[in-house]
C-alpha cells in the first residue's frame, strides 16, 4: 500500500472528523447476549473506525428518562470492550464502555482492533453500524 | 380528600408476580401511579427488603423534588404517556412534580 502525503499516512490510522463518516449497518440484527463483531478486510481484522448502536427493544420495567438526543436506562445496557492483538500474540482488552443511553457510539482509541465483544443487559436487543470513512 | 393508607395491587415486571402493599389513599387515586385493588385481599404482602419502581422527579414552580411508586409497568407514570403527578408536601399544599428519572424495581425474593 503506498500513501502519497504523510497525511494520508495519519488518516490511514486515525479516524477522520464525524462529518466525514457514514454508517453501515451491521447484518442479522437486532443483537442480543454477549457477542464478538468484525469487519475483516485484507489482515485487518476490524476495519472500522468506531461502532453506533441503537436500542431496540427493551422490557418494561427498565427504568427510562426522557434527554436530550437520547433517552437515559437506570443501568446499563449496553457493555463493550475492544481486543487488540500484540506483536507476540498476546490478545488484550484495549478499549472499554458501558452505556445506559438508548443510542451511542464509540471511535477506537487505537486503530484495528482484534475484535469488538458487546454484551447487552438481559431482555435488551440493538441494532449496530460501523462507522467507516465516507467514501 | 381521603385519609389514610389503602392496600393497593403492586404488579411486578413480569406481570406474573402480584402483592399487596400499603399505599397512601391520596395516592392511590391517582391514576397515573397505576394502583387498583383487585382481590388484593388475597395476595401476599411485598416483600420486605425489596424496592418498587419509582418515578423521581422535581415541581416546577417550587423546586421541591417528589417520587412516586409505581404499581404496574403499564402505569401512565412509567410508560411516559403522563409526566407530572401530584404530592402533597409537608406543609400541608399540593404540589406538582415533573418526572426526571425514573427507576425499575428490585424485588429480594424469588418468584415466578
Amino acid at each position: 500500500m503506498s500513501v502519497s502525503t504523510a497525511t494520508g499516512l495519519v488518516e490511514l490510522f486515525l479516524h477522520p472528523p464525524l462529518g466525514l463518516m457514514r454508517l453501515e449497518p451491521l447484518p442479522n440484527g437486532p443483537y442480543a447476549g454477549l457477542f464478538t463483531i468484525t469487519r475483516p478486510r485484507l489482515n485487518v481484522n476490524v476495519d472500522a473506525y468506531g461502532f453506533r448502536y441503537l436500542v431496540q427493544d427493551f422490557p418494561a420495567g427498565y427504568g427510562i428518562t426522557p434527554g436530550p438526543g437520547t433517552n437515559y436506562f437506570d443501568r446499563t445496557v449496553v457493555s463493550a470492550a475492544l481486543t487488540h492483538q500484540l506483536l507476540d500474540g498476546a490478545i488484550v482488552t484495549s478499549q472499554t464502555g458501558r452505556f445506559n443511553s438508548t443510542a451511542a457510539y464509540l471511535l477506537f482509541n487505537e486503530s484495528f482492533p482484534r475484535g469488538v465483544t458487546i454484551e447487552t443487559a438481559p431482555g435488551i436487543t440493538v441494532n449496530l453500524w460501523w462507522m467507516v470513512r465516507l467514501i | 380528600m381521603p385519609r389514610g393508607y389503602v392496600w393497593g395491587v403492586y404488579v411486578a415486571d413480569d406481570f406474573r408476580a402480584r402483592f399487596a402493599k400499603l399505599v397512601d389513599a391520596d395516592d392511590f387515586q391517582q391514576f397515573e401511579r397505576g394502583w387498583t385493588s383487585n382481590a388484593v385481599d388475597t395476595l401476599e404482602v411485598f416483600p420486605q427488603q425489596s424496592r418498587p419502581r419509582k418515578v423521581y422527579g422535581t415541581s416546577a414552580t417550587t423546586g421541591r423534588k417528589g417520587s412516586a411508586v409505581i404499581a404496574s409497568t403499564s402505569a401512565a407514570l412509567w410508560n411516559g404517556s403522563v409526566r407530572e403527578f401530584r404530592i402533597m408536601a409537608n406543609d400541608g399544599t399540593a404540589d406538582v412534580i415533573t418526572v426526571t428519572r425514573r427507576v425499575g424495581e428490585r424485588l429480594r425474593r424469588g418468584h415466578l
